[in-house]
């Protein structure tokens, strides 16, 4: 083959895979920039594109108290769920990772498993373990469903974050004089936290997100904002769900910045489900 | 840093007994609950039942299928851009794009994404209208309530898994291997047959477990995508707990889902151990 | 009272004895390497004292007060590790009064100590920096500065030097030899560096396999090796195996002419010891010894000659002659005298 023909294909192969990419991300995002769209529309039903601009829709949903409540229950237990999971999850990890414990390997995998089982299946469990203890479909019933799926993520980014941890930082520490808790707290514990603060984003946002624990467990009157808009979307879809769609958009937006400046998007890559 | 007995007894103790209450023991009765009836009896008929209707089975393999579907076009989609993102190292600003762009749909619930589908698969969604316009089609195709719809709905919501497993891998691949291909001879399509490609079978293999794993236990988007029909396992599930009020037929339908996916995934675990070494070839 | 007394060490990692009872005594204000290859024994030794290895057996006391039992944060003792291990989230000052700080050192008493702390090693200028913008060499001087700003005892230095490149390390050495004048505080300091060792230290402890095989200073183990694994690992070494005859005198294997040695009294099967620098072309000295060879190599070096010459038994002899070698003009391949005199060479039986 000759040089010149070489070269060209050399050159077209990072054109074509460039232009297979920027497809894909197109197809990622479309969706959700849709959403967006027709959520600003003056129409009374769906059009894309979106005839005019209005915000009536997003003022229709804020007035509507059901909504801000699912929003303001979601947030609670995003949020309580996620305090939860780190108060259980960075010891738990600490210890697998430094307690020198037989079969720390096999705990290790427990406390993981609930991500490769299906979420469908831990929220029908909670439905069980919560009505057998009383307190079916209820916000505790939810909480304790998503701290089980959460869990996992703030464990898993915190035992990363200390596989490549420089064990002789803290001998350094407790050379110099500091005690044991205070090794933790002023070496480990800094060190650690990019990786903390990722595991935790995660699964902030897992519970935010999440519909297969919470639709066992919660009742019409009180749902996250995610089983609200399933409810909704399965029988009629209008502007004003795309409203309250679109704020979820903006606030994984928001979320997505904060992981990126916290933490930086490139390190949170290989830590993913 | 050491952690004395006591400390570690309880740091990991308690967390322990929250997994087991919560996690473990609703597992078992979810179990235990597959083999009993309503009147509290041990019995197989829950599992006569699942295993012995054909309409269970159709199911069962259905949501196999559409799992499978799913794990290969989010490869085929997502491989080009995993390596897209491992081309363009060095420019931080377009790599920060692309994993905004990834992580946004992730981010944001699969209720929100499917919706999106459904106004562009709509009788007057964006994809009819371009079908319409590119004279592809003289009149609108049902899209929607349909199996293309499930499956497109299903490779948006696994993409991005796939995606970042796969480029996890390849970023951490150590560039002057590919250098060194080069140098010995090999053309840029040769070395990613030879090289690039082999050294991110894990990602490969990670990513596609995890897709498939997901995909079988898929519940919101098949629900919204096909219009409501019951086609996939979870969908019984949920229906036999929550409007048919069967438990225990849910329990062993889970139970089955579940056994079935472990086997599925140990059986391609070991496949992908086995391989012979590479690197003997040509 | 020595101010380090290291009483029968002993520690195991499973089935493998790392310390096999290891007694050292080390004065106030010494200067003392601990020499060995990898997996002697030496890094061992240093983190039991510094608190970082339990110990099986035996004893640890400084200033005639044990610290066998007493965690790392409460011994007299500060190191200065392989990797420097800066905390790398707290700047240069952060790094230097984190001993102090953690003494309950006032904001006062901080800057009248960081800041001289910081003067001794010349890093004043990069105080506000974090470890990651400074070079191996800076780092090395601000893990100095940090294991000093405790007013230890005893400084342990873990191959501090292991990382810099061969010109910063000479000058390192230098520069570590005088602040240990400066500060009068005792080193003891852990390489596998034979020259290094022999440049900084006062006294040279030689580890062998979890065990001491000499104590003594530079000069001593140089000249005076009681063992071939000594006399090896200390600079270059000719090891000649020899032959008793059944009258106690003693040849070189495959040489007819007797020795002008006697077997000292020891087990070990004899050899003997002489150094490349003390043997010339030519015949011995009266009293000396002379054998015949042929010249194999010849390599210039720089500063000196070498010379590879192949004797009777198939051994190879290294000769190193001082400058370019003009001594003989001699070729590969020709048979070649050469000769040392009797007080040059040593018989070792270890």
């Amino acid at each position: 083959m000759s040089r010149r023909l070489t070269r060209a294909r050399d050159a077209a192969g990072p054109l074509l895979i460039s232009i297979i990419a920027w497809a894909v991300l197109i197809y990622l995002v479309l969706p959700l920039a849709v959403v967006i769209a027709i959520s600003f529309t003056t129409t009374e039903y769906l059009a894309f594109p979106p005839v005019g601009f209005t915000l009536r829709w997003y003022q229709r949903f804020l007035a509507d108290p059901s909504y801000v409540d699912a929003i303001l229950l979601s947030a609670r237990l995003a949020f309580g769920s996620t305090l939860i999971g780190f108060v259980l999850g960075v010891p738990a990890a600490l210890v697998l990772k430094r307690g020198r414990l037989p079969g720390a390997q096999m705990l290790g995998n427990l406390f993981l498993s609930p991500l490769i089982l299906p979420a469908i299946i831990i929220g029908v469990g909670v439905l069980q373990i919560s009505g057998a203890l009383g307190f079916a479909r209820s916000f505790e019933a939810m909480l304790v469903g998503h701290v089980v799926i959460i869990l996992p993520y703030i464990v898993r980014t915190t035992l990363a974050s200390l596989e490549g941890f420089d064990t002789s930082l803290e001998e350094a520490a407790q050379d110099l004089g500091a005690s044991g808790l205070g090794t933790f707290f002023l070496v480990t514990l800094p060190l650690i936290k990019p990786g903390i603060i990722a595991g935790c984003l995660f699964g902030l946002i897992m519970s935010w997100i999440d519909v297969e624990v919470s639709i066992f467990n919660t009742v019409i009157a009180q749902s996250p904002i995610p089983v609200k808009v399933f409810n909704y979307v399965q029988y009629s879809v209008d502007p004003m769900i795309a409203a309250v769609s679109a704020a979820t958009i903006y606030i994984a937006f928001v979320l997505v910045l904060l992981l990126d400046r916290l933490v930086g998007l490139d390190k949170v890559t290989g830590q993913q489900k | 840093m050491r952690i004395n007995r006591l400390w570690a007894a309880i740091l990991l103790g308690i967390p322990l007994i929250y997994l087991i209450v919560f996690f473990v023991t609703p597992l078992g009765m979810v179990v235990v609950d597959s083999f009993s009836n309503e009147a509290g009896e041990l019995t197989l008929a829950n599992y006569a039942t699942v295993l012995g209707e054909a309409y269970y089975w159709r199911v069962l393999g259905y949501t196999f299928w559409i799992a499978l579907v799913t794990c290969v076009a989010t490869l085929i989609l997502g491989y080009p851009l995993a390596y897209y993102m491992s081309l363009i190292e060095r420019r931080r600003t377009m790599r920060r794009l692309c994993f905004i762009l990834i992580l946004m749909p992730l981010f944001t619930s699969n209720i929100v994404r499917s919706f999106g589908w459904i106004v562009l698969l709509g009788r007057e969604g964006l994809v009819n209208e371009t079908l319409l316009l590119l004279g592809i089609v003289d009149r609108p195709l049902r899209l929607l309530s349909t199996e293309v719809a499930i499956i497109i709905g299903m490779i948006y919501v696994m993409l991005p898994f796939m995606v970042l497993a796969i480029a996890s891998v390849l970023q951490n691949m150590n560039g002057s291997l590919r250098e060194a291909s080069r140098d010995l001879g090999a053309t840029a399509f040769a070395t990613f047959l030879k090289v690039t490609l082999p050294l991110s079978a894990p990602g490969i293999v990670a990513g596609t477990l995890i897709v498939f794993t997901l995909s079988i236990s898929s519940y919101v988007t098949p629900r919204i995508m096909s219009g409501g029909r019951s086609v996939v396992s979870s969908m019984l599930i949920y229906d036999q707990f929550m409007l048919v009020f069967n438990p225990f037929l849910g329990s062993a339908i889970a139970v089955v889902l579940l056994v079935a996916s472990f086997a599925l995934i140990i059986a391609y675990t070991l496949l992908m151990e086995r391989r012979p070494a590479r690197g003997t070839s040509t | 009272m020595p101010l380090i007394a290291i009483d029968r060490l002993t520690k195991s990692y499973g089935s493998l004895q790392v310390l096999k009872g290891v007694s050292l005594d080390i004065e106030e204000g010494e200067f003392v390497a601990l020499l060995g290859p990898s997996g002697c024994g030496k890094t061992t030794l240093l983190r039991a004292i510094a608190g970082f290895v339990d110990i099986d057996g035996g004893d640890i006391a400084i200033g005639g007060r044990s610290i066998a039992g007493e965690p790392p944060n409460r011994r007299p003792v500060n190191m200065v590790f392989q990797n420097y291990a800066l905390f790398p989230h707290l700047t240069v000052r952060d790094n230097v009064a984190f001993g102090p700080r953690r003494n309950g050192v006032d904001k006062a008493g901080l800057a009248a100590i960081v800041d001289p702390a910081l003067e001794t090693v010349g890093m004043t200028a990069y105080a506000d920096r974090l470890p990651a913008q400074l070079s191996g060499g800076q780092q090395q001087r601000v893990a100095l500065a940090r294991a000093i700003a405790n007013k230890p005892k005893v400084l342990l230095l873990d191959e501090p030097l292991g990382a810099l490149d061969l010109k910063l390390r000479k000058r390192m050495q230098m520069e570590l030899k005088h602040l240990h004048q400066k500060l009068g505080i005792t080193f003891l300091f852990v390489t596998h560096d034979q020259e290094e060792a022999l440049v900084m230290a006062d006294r040279i402890v030689v580890m062998q396999e979890g065990d001491i095989a000499q104590v003594g200073t530079g000069e001593d183990i140089y000249a005076r090796p009681q063992s071939r694994y000594v006399a090896d690992f200390i600079g270059e070494a000719n090891l000649l195996p020899l032959e008793a005859g059944p009258d106690g005198t003693l040849r070189i294997a495959g040489e007819a002419e007797p020795l002008p040695y006697r077997a000292p009294a020891g087990a070990g099967a004899p050899t003997l010891l002489v150094r490349p620098e003390e043997i010339r072309v030519g015949a011995a000295p009266a009293g000396g010894v002379s054998l015949s060879g042929t010249l194999t190599d010849r390599v210039f070096i720089g500063n000196a000659t070498r010379l590879f010459v192949k004797i009777a038994n198939g051994q190879s002899v290294v000769i190193q002659q001082a400058g370019a070698g003009t001594e003989d003009t001699l070729p590969a391949g020709a048979p070649v005298r050469i000769g040392w005199a009797r007080e040059a060479a040593r018989v070792l039986t270890g």
